[in-house]
């Protein structure tokens, strides 16, 4: 694929992540969890199923990719990535909603994490090729209703 | 229920950790980004919820994540589209980020689920 739709995975930009970073990672995704639980515990499942869409992993990684780049254009590309993720996310807890009470629970998370990686994937191809179309559909003059612009010569 | 607590930490963590590397891997960032939005927290606390409490109470609890998932969904798009203006620092704009993440969500669940069976 061509353009914005190129898409790559390398084992070096592991390297740019610190292993004090590693640590605040879990260490956040581990404090969420918890406290998704103690929510859960304290005011039931219905409350406490809301922090199991909690955006955990997000800020830590949005400020981390910023420091890294210095600027925040990257940050703000990895931010709305999480929109299609999110598609997938409901389309997990509806899964889990339906059938979690009928079937085993391995074949119900399994089954739900996939329709996460195929919805949030193909979801984040089809906003990247839509974005792609209308970038090269628009004409290369002024668009329609805009002032042109004056060139005055010296 | 404290062994309960930091097996659940220890989940999380890890699951949070592996899709967070995952993320490190891919480029471009938005397509890393999706996997801001997985479903790590989720499946840890979901699989215990399955072995200590049942079906029907991880059933319920699904039930309100739709609606942490859609707050979740607006938390992107708002930060996204702040970061690439090139709002600053990131730190406060993520965090304004987590203030509408609790607006939305808590707002759908009065909406659609306060006073709704619990287990």
């Amino acid at each position: 694929m061509n353009g914005p739709l190129r898409s790559s995975a390398k084992r070096e930009r592991l390297r740019q992540t610190k292993p004090r970073e590693y640590l605040i990672r879990f260490v956040f995704g581990g404090l969420v969890t918890v406290g998704a639980g103690l929510v859960a515990t304290r005011w039931g499942p219905v409350v406490g199923g809301l922090f199991l869409a909690f955006p955990s992993i997000l800020p830590a990684s949005l400020t981390l990719v910023s420091a890294h780049s210095r600027l925040t254009g990257s940050a703000g590309a990895d931010g709305l990535g999480a929109a299609p993720g999110s598609l997938g996310l409901a389309l997990f807890a509806l899964l889990v909603w339906q059938f979690g009470s009928h079937a085993p629970a391995w074949l119900v998370l399994s089954l739900a994490a996939l329709v996460w990686v195929v919805v949030g994937l193909g979801t984040w191809a089809a906003c990247q090729h839509w974005h792609l179309r209308r970038h090269t559909a628009q004409p290369a003059g002024p668009a329609p209703g805009s002032t042109p612009v004056a060139h005055h010569s010296a | 229920m404290l062994g309960e607590f930091a097996l659940r930490f220890v989940i999380g963590g890890l699951l949070v950790s592996v899709f967070a590397v995952l993320g490190d891997l891919l480029r471009p960032k938005s397509l890393a980004g999706v996997f801001g939005a997985a479903p790590s927290v989720a499946l840890a606390s979901l699989a215990l919820a399955f072995i200590t409490k049942g079906g029907d109470y991880a059933s319920v609890e699904t039930r309100s994540m739709v609606l942490g998932a859609v707050a979740l969904g607006c938390y992107g798009l708002l930060v996204g589209r702040l970061l690439l203006r090139g709002a600053r620092p990131t730190l406060l704009v993520t965090s304004v980020g987590l203030v509408a993440w609790f607006g939305v969500a808590l707002g759908l669940w009065r909406l659609l689920l306060d006073g709704s069976a619990t287990l």
